[in-house]
């Protein structure tokens, strides 16, 4: 075997999760670099997901990322990439399945992570829609901020999210209230979310998945006959959520 | 689509332009972003003094699910129970 290939074995037993003795290997050994390997795992868990973990304290959050970490080899070489799986891992899990909320908050906590790192792309300029003849708005899509992200919840999650932090810590929470959230990124590069009116998450949600103006505001108007098309745009618009006009195909 | 959805559009992207004029978001082309330093700790391997996070903690494998979750789920509300929707 040359070296090369003893290297791979040798990261392979590292970090695949249920690891079979190998004569190559001395099992003590190993065991030092797997440990590292896998607490280093369950403390990016704790870092990307800080809110689940006051949800269900340390004690239990440390447990449930070992099973993770146990059932849930990293794909990429970036940690900053481990733990997508998370919300739907909790949801299916025996232990954490009757807490409905939890699989959402999940989500909530890796979009702001996502997007905390997604690429930049500049606001697009009110000038520029402005100067648009108006019979064609209709039919403009726009490529949108990456760190945008729209979450059509039936949880309160934007109530939850801030009860977890400094600044309001323990506010009341109605769990029978749905807040479908839109995240952005802010000119100060923090990650900020405000809970939609009825029809703006599908509104948005359409916008971000590449739709044209008219048939996003065909959804919204679908989905809620309460949609305030002109409160949804200007809400895109101050909060950058476009950034540039796709050029038609 | 309608011509009625059509006035609409451009009534209400007419209003929202000139709203959104006074308050667009600044671009952030001033700022400079320290890419992979921001967020406390996450890329520190050297946190707490220890010149790997392993070697902080020994994980255990635990092979019996014992544990409750006694966080904030517990008091928010007061329920863990799911909800009717």
């Amino acid at each position: 075997m040359n070296e090369t290939a003893w290297q791979h074995a040798l990261l392979d037993a590292i970090t695949t999760p249920q690891w079979q003795p190998d004569p190559r290997f001395d099992a003590a050994a190993l065991a030092v670099y797997r440990n590292n390997y896998r607490v280093g795992l369950m403390e990016m868990l704790a870092l990307v997901y800080p809110i689940c973990r006051q949800l269900l304290g340390d004690e239990f959050f440390e447990a449930l990322s070992r099973e993770y970490v146990k059932a849930t080899p990293s794909a990429s070489g970036n940690l900053h990439r481990y733990g997508e799986g998370f919300a739907g891992f909790v949801a299916a899990f025996e232990h954490t399945a009757h807490i409905g909320y939890l699989p959402d908050v999940a989500q909530l906590e890796w979009a702001l992570h996502r997007g905390y790192y997604a690429a930049d792309a500049t606001p697009l300029a009110i000038d520029t829609l402005a100067a648009i003849p108006q019979q064609h708005w209709g039919a403009l899509c726009f490529h949108c901020q990456p760190a945008c992200h729209v979450l059509d919840s039936q949880w309160p999650l934007a109530s939850i999210h801030a009860h977890h932090q400094p600044a309001t810590a323990g506010c009341a929470v109605n769990l029978h209230e749905a807040q479908p959230l839109l995240l952005w990124r802010d000119s100060d590069d923090l990650m900020q979310l405000l809970p939609l009116a009825p029809g703006q998450a599908a509104f948005c949600q359409a916008l971000l998945g590449g739709t044209t103006l008219d048939e996003a505001s065909a959804a919204g108007l679908a989905a809620s006959p309460e949609f305030d098309l002109q409160a949804a745009l200007l809400l895109v618009l101050q909060h950058g959520v476009l950034s540039a006009i796709k050029e038609p195909s | 689509m309608s011509a009625t959805s059509k006035t609409l559009l451009v009534s209400a992207l007419s209003a929202a332009i000139a709203m959104a004029a006074v308050s667009a978001p600044a671009a952030a082309a001033d700022k400079e972003k320290c890419y992979g330093i921001a967020m406390a700790g996450k890329n520190d391997c050297a946190a707490n003094g220890h010149s790997c996070a392993g070697q902080s903690k020994v994980d255990k494998d635990g092979t019996e699910w014992k544990f409750v979750a006694k966080g904030s789920c517990t008091k928010m509300n007061g329920t863990l129970e799911p909800m009717k929707k």
